[in-house]
């Protein structure tokens, strides 16, 4: 359904992605993994067309997605919860979720509430008042609100407890398995968290995609870990 | 006590015209953070519409009815033709065009009626002093306090209480956010517009019968409501409200204590906040936690 074919694009003079490409099938999971400052970040935004590319596609269902306008991409099914997650703080938490609601979705607030019932116990409260966990909560099901075909999560675990994590990952694929039409698009910096969540990897390195893998080949292939994501071997890793 | 009373009411009733200026001002500046220097001009619109139809048919509330949606279709037409193009540029063009289309519609006033102040009769209906206990006070200006106070309610459901004002603040705080859930910023920021605009020609509507209409009366309301919007904390409801019931109040009382003074008093009050808050008596942050 996304089809991302061989975008340039960065900030200013300064040029981040070299033609970046990937592609994510309906219903599929896609994991975007890659080293610090690799583009990860820079790659969704240009899809989701907060950033100018200036060269490549991006086309949804057929679709050129490049060259609209934010909420027209976001019109088009495609969801994006940022990096910094975005819960607005002069909002409450159900203010911040009313605000997503749509007409003729599946998913209204009450399912938001259903998925994390943390969120209906602070509903009055301001955003400003969430744990780190709580607003990636409060950011999945607003996005979920506006019934998307594709759900594109930067970093959901960054910055989480240990506990949290796994919460948040057991949640994920609890949207995976109740709509299991929609697709996802993750950026993840934790390995364990993308191999548990998507069906396939891509690797971004200095704004390209050096390898491709599913999840299958790229838990059994520690030197790609190595290599391209820093990850000690698998070992080391059970150790530590 | 006589003269304080109906003093501090006719303050009030000042405050509440300052508010419905400001408001659309600090509305403006909250979302787009773009400051609208043509404000005024609609306040003055308001002003001269309201003259000229309530020549023409002799109905009060049409008049202001029709003034009020003159100046929302042409704040429309503004706002899509003039200020669509400037807004990624440099605050200091957004100024000169809005300054650019204050001049002239000034202008265009005295054209079309006259460089001189014109006069407009106040509602049959709210003639004469209303009696309370012991005390009077004109009708029409009490009126105008409750009208403003309902549209001021009004103003806080639409914002407080409502998608749309919820849209209206998150996107003052993210503009990426809101439109990242679909929501067109632009269109958000357009009715926003015309909403301020229409509130400043309501002011100046209802304040015609008691101060008249002049050319000069935008600009003179405009510096006024950057005082209140200062006192109050820019892009801030509730400071827009408390400022300019500060400003007018205070402008008010120093009218029968120093009634040279009165004009000077809103400015003393300006820098005296800046000094000891600077961020205004209510800025925009302490509102989410309210
Ligand atoms: N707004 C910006 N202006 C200029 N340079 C930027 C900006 N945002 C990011 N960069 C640079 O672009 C490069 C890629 O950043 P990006 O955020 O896409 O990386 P990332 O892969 O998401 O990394 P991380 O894992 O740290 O989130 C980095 O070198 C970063 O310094
Ligand atoms: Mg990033």
């Amino acid at each position: 359904m996304l089809s991302v074919d061989g975008i340039d694009a960065g900030y200013g003079k300064s040029q981040i992605l070299y033609g970046a490409s990937l592609k994510v099938e309906q219903g599929e999971a896609v994991g975007l993994l890659g080293r610090n400052g690799a583009g990860k970040t820079t790659t969704l935004r240009a899809i989701m067309g907060l950033l100018p590319i200036s060269a490549g596609a991006i086309t949804c269902h057929g679709r050129r997605l490049d060259g609209l306008p934010t909420h027209l991409v976001a019109r088009q099914g495609l969801a994006m919860v940022p990096e910094y997650r975005g819960v607005l703080a002069q909002l409450t938490v159900e203010e911040n979720l009313q605000i997503a609601v749509r007409r003729g979705t599946a998913f209204g607030l009450t399912d938001a509430y259903a998925l994390f019932p943390r969120l209906r116990e602070r509903k009055a409260n301001s955003g400003a008042t969430l744990s780190g966990g709580e607003q990636q909560m409060l950011a999945i099901a607003r996005c979920l609100l506006a019934g998307p075909r594709l759900i594109i999560l930067d970093e959901p675990t960054q910055g989480l407890a240990p506990v949290i994590v796994d919460e948040m990952v057991e949640a994920i694929q609890g949207i995976r398995r109740s709509q299991q039409a929609t697709s996802l698009l993750l950026v993840e910096q934790n390995l364990d968290v993308c191999l548990a969540l998507a069906d396939r990897h891509y690797i971004l390195e200095e704004g390209h995609v050096v390898h491709a893998a599913s999840t299958a080949d790229l838990a059994a292939a520690p030197r790609i870990q190595q290599r391209y994501l820093g990850v000690e071997d698998g070992a080391a890793r059970a150790q530590a | 006590m006589q003269l304080y009373m109906s003093q501090l009411l006719n303050g009030i009733g000042l405050g509440m015209i300052y508010f419905l200026v400001a408001v659309g001002l600090t509305l403006v500046f909250g979302v787009m953070r773009f400051v609208n220097f043509a404000h005024g001009a609609f306040y003055l619109l308001g002003a001269y519409g309201t003259f000229t139809v309530m020549q023409v048919t002799g109905s009060f509330v049409l008049a202001v009815a029709a003034a009020v949606a003159a100046v929302a279709l042409l704040a429309l037409v503004m706002e899509r033709a003039v200020l669509a193009r400037i807004y990624a540029l440099a605050p200091t063009y957004h100024i000169l065009a809005t300054f650019g289309v204050t001049l002239i519609l000034e202008e265009a006033v005295k054209l079309l009626w006259s460089p001189a102040p014109q006069r407009v009769a106040t509602p049959e209906m709210l003639r004469g002093l209303t009696q309370m206990g012991p005390f009077a006070y004109p009708t029409y200006r009490l009126t105008i306090i409750a009208v403003a106070a309902l549209c001021a309610l009004g103003l806080w459901y639409l914002l407080e209480r409502t998608r749309y004002g919820a849209l209206v603040r998150g996107g003052a705080e993210s503009r990426e956010v809101v439109s990242l859930l679909g929501i067109d910023v632009r269109r958000l920021f357009t009715v926003n517009f015309v909403l301020g605009a229409a509130l400043a020609a309501f002011a100046g509507a209802l304040v015609s019968p008691i101060r008249g209409a002049d050319p000069g009366m935008g600009t003179e309301a405009l510096a006024v409501a950057f005082v209140v919007c200062v006192v109050g904390g820019l892009g801030s409801f509730s400071g827009a409200l408390a400022g300019a019931l500060a400003v007018g109040i205070l402008q008010s009382l120093a009218t029968s204590l120093w009634g040279a003074g009165a004009g000077l008093v809103a400015y003393i009050a300006m820098a005296l906040v800046l000094l000891v808050r600077p961020e205004g008596l209510m800025p925009r942050a302490s509102r989410g936690a309210a």
